[in-house]
């Protein structure tokens, strides 16, 4: 089955290369230009039903070349960087979460390695239903999601592309139905074909790496991925829609530290966090704090010990929980849905760009699930990854690993760029 | 973590091996992003609750090999739930997943009493679908389902707590 993949893949590649003049750049499809007209809300008068939303926190260079279809959700800090002949379009229900960076140009496009393989347009092209996660970036020229075909695992054409945590598409093609893991790369010139994953922490720098898992940097997608997938687009066009309509009910309530949206089926209540046991609205604040967040820091303590892009974003329900900060670096993310889903110790410190994850998950059986917690004293150095783990007290998470599902006995200490699965050493960051 | 009351948790065997068919554990339930309330934006979310959540009668994994044309050996691990509703009352069942960025609206419809997913799927021996294969149920259980059950009458079920995609229940 896999080879009847590749075989459509590759002739659908060279069809489509043979077809684009070598000087076209990215097609700039109609679509809403986020102009300052059409910020926040893009375009500014469409229904809240259909509404593109931005967090005004976002960056968007050369509005005029990008190019946005509707139901987008474009969160805290994202950048958006377009240039004259390098546009960007992002497709219909597709997704920029907090920190992503799309650069029009600036990738490795000069070491394509040929025909049919993953040669780009200038530009960043992204197709209806993909999902760029929280600190994910793509470099042009890119496209992602355009070509390929079904999958077994996903036969009714609503083709979905995941993009996970700090993942990097590096001027490369995605195909339909593919997806990067945490950590994972697709470099320059490389198709990445209808039906495959990148593993986490993996960087695909061949063809030959991206089309056999038998050199373990890729694997099937299967079903379990897609129905993530499918929720996953389902909540972010929720959210551009309650974005929206927070916005049109107060401009003021979607900037700094505010109103989660609320009106979800997932999240009914709007909610403040809360500093040192007080809840405050800072809407003027340099930083995203959003929801239904209990800091032990008072806004001010926060506020000095904390660097700037910096996004928590509670869209959920009860409260998580944050002991206080040491020192929170730029671009930290943390994203949680469910108060005790996230609960960190005292005196941690967060390196640049780590990502912290709430989400459940099972240690003793009979016995509720365990929350993300990160202990007191703990170190996450630059770019590492939390996710549904247990980081035990004076542990030190290396710069750019990432700890998935696993339960960490305080003092641990995990070298730098090493992806920890289940508790167990998956390999390493390649990259 | 999450509101409402929890089916009753049983035994769990953490082991997971690559065998065909083989029950791994007990069932673990999961309390997952949602609240469990019902609240959907389909029509028939709107219909009055009845009755008490569907139970878990069987959560299993299951391996199978395949050797296709030329020797090349695949495997694919699918996680089997299955229910018991009240027959005489049902219509059907339907699921929804639950995530860790929160639950979609999409309604999935169970094929007879069970939810059947792949959750693991690759190419190669025992051995080398091994570290692939963790990998892969690691990261499908980032999913979870909660279900309940449409009755003749239009009324539903309450949703059942989350269920984490590959707990098992002997």
């Amino acid at each position: 089955m896999r080879k009847a993949f590749v075989s459509t893949g590759a002739a659908s590649a060279m069809l489509f290369a043979a077809l684009v003049p070598p000087n076209a750049t990215a097609a700039e499809p109609d679509g809403c230009h986020p102009i300052k007209e059409n910020r926040p809300v893009c375009a500014a008068g469409s229904s809240v039903e259909t509404a593109t939303f931005l967090d005004p926190t976002a960056t968007v260079e050369k509005p005029e070349h990008v190019s946005l279809a509707e139901h987008v959700y474009v969160g805290p800090f994202a950048e958006i960087l377009a240039d004259d002949d390098a546009p960007i379009s992002i497709g219909e229900e597709s997704n920029v979460q907090d920190n992503v960076l799309i650069r029009g140009k600036g990738g490795g496009g000069s070491h394509q390695t040929g025909p049919g393989q993953g040669q780009a347009k200038p530009g960043v092209e992204i197709a209806d239903r993909v999902i760029l996660a929280h600190g994910a970036s793509v470099i042009g020229p890119a496209q992602i999601g355009v070509q390929g075909t079904n999958i077994p695992a996903d036969p009714d054409n609503d083709q979905e592309v995941f993009l996970s945590f700090s993942s990097q598409v590096d001027g490369a093609v995605l195909e339909k139905n593919t997806g990067v893991s945490a950590l994972a790369r697709v470099g320059p010139g490389v198709r990445l074909r209808s039906g495959f994953l990148v593993l986490p922490g993996k960087n695909v720098t061949t063809q030959e790496q991206a089309d056999n898992p038998a050199l373990e940097k890729v694997r099937p997608i299967n079903e379990a991925d897609v129905a993530f997938n499918e929720a996953v687009i389902e909540v972010n066009t929720a959210l551009a829609r309650e974005y929206t309509q927070l916005y049109r009910e107060d401009p003021s309530s979607v900037r700094g530290a505010n109103l989660d949206p609320g009106n979800t089926h997932f999240n009914p209540n709007r909610d403040l966090p809360s500093f040192a046991g007080r809840e405050q609205r800072v809407p003027e604040f340099r930083n995203r704090l959003i929801g239904d967040l209990d800091l032990d820091d008072t806004f001010q303590r926060f506020s000095s010990v904390s660097g700037s892009r910096v996004s928590l974003r509670a869209d959920e329900g009860e409260p998580f929980v944050l002991g206080s900060v040491d020192r929170m670096r730029d671009d930290v993310i943390f994203h949680a849905l469910e108060g005790t889903n996230l609960v960190t110790g005292n005196r941690v410190e967060y390196g640049r760009k780590v990502v912290v994850h709430g989400g459940g998950r099972v240690v003793i059986a009979g016995k509720p699930e365990k929350p993300t917690v990160v202990g007191d004293d703990v170190v996450l150095q630059d770019e590492s990854i939390v996710f549904r783990s247990t980081i035990g007290n004076h542990s030190v998470i290396g710069k750019r690993s990432v700890v998935v599902g696993s339960d960490l006995a305080p003092g641990t200490v995990v070298p730098p760029q090493t992806v920890v699965i289940n508790g167990v050493k998956f390999g390493d960051v390649e990259w | 973590m999450t509101g409402g009351v929890r089916p009753p948790r049983r035994r769990y065997q953490a082991s997971v091996e690559l065998v065909v068919a083989m029950v791994l554990g007990d069932l673990l339930m999961a309390g997952c992003s949602t609240r469990g309330t019902g609240l959907s934006d389909t029509p028939a979310a709107k219909a009055v609750e009845a009755g008490q959540p569907v139970q878990v009668v069987e959560a299993l994994i299951r391996d199978k090999t395949t050797t296709e044309q030329g020797g090349q050996t695949s495997w694919t691990t699918t996680w089997r739930l299955c229910f018991a509703p009240d027959r005489a009352v049902t219509t059907r069942l339907e699921a929804q997943a639950v995530t860790t960025e929160g639950s979609g609206t999409s309604l999935r419809e169970l094929d007879g009493e069970c939810l059947e997913l792949d959750i693991a799927r690759g190419n190669g021996t025992a051995d080398a679908r091994k570290l692939g294969r963790v990998a892969q149920l690691a990261e499908a259980a980032a999913l979870a389902y909660r279900v309940r059950a449409v009755h003749h009458d239009g009324t539903l079920t309450p949703w059942t707590e989350p269920i984490r995609v590959g707990a098992t229940k002997r």
